[in-house]
């Protein structure tokens, strides 16, 4: 990939790269098919209307990140998604979710999206805990902080089980 | 925190394949360059205000009232009396009482001794907000070492010390 001012690459080769990885930011964030599908479709646009100039492939990736995470923070706030509810769990789904996928989205859902963004970038995108906190513009002792809480609150669930 | 087989869904979610066309077939906004000028003053006066409410404002300082001295830097005290080396043995434990006063969500933990809370639960670390008052227990040894309280927040930490001074039995309590 070309950067700095080198041609760009075309829009087919930069979602190749990076759509899967955008979509499971997006689904685990807002645990619903469509509204993950908006929130990287939007992202995609950001990028070509805004053509940003990138370093280094890190660099671009932690935009993509970025953006993605704001957008789906944003349409959290605007309650424009429709999180999936455990009362809606009650219709049976057409295309359901493998049980494993289903448990993840049940452990994520019972954290606070404070402290969400942080362990799916850290503990299920593989980031390390500084590229987690400059995504998200906090310091690392916050990342450090919302993950520990996270992981209180994930015990505190399991125990309640 | 996740398990493997939870790991590998994560892993497998693949984008759907519907996404890809409406990616494409989407087009790039149009920006409105008429209202940057406009927007760039609006925002240039926000950053100001707001540059100078967070100048007064940021940081991590929270409120400390040390044995019932409030504690901006450091606070020398003694215990309620001169302990002899009898009533060490017979009162070997300093109890001192802290008065916190928190803005946010802030983790306490001390190296040393037991917390006592309000509650009378004896804890060594806990998670605290608003107006806290604790007794910070330490045992007292023969060879006096320094005990810490660290107190964590999202923005940022500080951390307080409690030494003894061996020659006139006076404890300094200090917060950096």
């Amino acid at each position: 990939m070309n950067y700095s001012g080198a041609k760009k690459p075309n829009i087919e080769t930069v979602y190749q790269q990076y759509a899967d990885m955008l979509y499971r930011v997006a689904l685990s964030t807002l645990q619903n098919d469509m509204d993950a599908q908006d929130a990287v479709q939007d992202v995609f646009i950001k990028y070509m209307s805004a053509k940003p100039d990138f370093k280094d492939e890190e660099h671009e990736k932690a935009w993509f990140l970025r953006v993605t995470v704001n957008r789906c923070h944003d349409m959290l706030r605007s309650r424009k998604v429709r999180l999936r509810l455990h009362a809606e769990s009650e219709v049976e789904p057409v295309n359901p979710a493998p049980k494993a996928r289903q448990e993840l989205f049940e452990v994520l859902h019972s954290i606070p999206e404070k402290y969400k963004s942080t362990v799916i970038l850290h503990c299920l995108e593989g980031l390390s805990l500084q590229e987690t906190a400059d995504i998200l513009g906090i310091s690392l002792s916050a990342a450090k902080m919302r993950l520990k809480r996270a992981r209180e609150i994930i015990k505190e669930e399991e125990k309640d089980v | 925190m996740f398990d493997k087989k939870q790991m590998d869904a994560y892993s497998n979610i693949k984008a759907p394949d519907e996404l890809f066309e409406k990616v494409v077939n989407a087009k790039p906004k149009k920006s409105k360059v008429y209202l940057i000028p406009l927007v760039s003053s609006l925002a240039a006066c926000l950053i100001l205000v707001f540059g100078v409410a967070v100048f007064f404002s940021s940081g991590f300082n929270p409120n400390v009232t040390f044995n019932g001295q409030s504690l901006t830097d450091t606070v020398v005290f003694y215990d309620i009396s001169p302990i002899s080396a009898m009533d060490m043995r017979s009162s070997p434990m300093l109890c001192v009482p802290i008065e916190l006063t928190l803005d946010d969500e802030t983790d306490v933990l001390i190296s040393e001794g037991i917390l006592i809370l309000e509650n009378g639960e004896r804890v060594q670390q806990g998670t605290f907000e608003g107006n806290v008052t604790l007794m910070w227990e330490i045992e007292r040894t023969g060879d006096f070492p320094e005990s810490k309280m660290s107190l964590t927040s999202e923005k940022g930490s500080k951390e307080i010390t409690l030494t003894q001074n061996e020659t006139d039995g006076s404890f300094t309590a200090k917060i950096n």
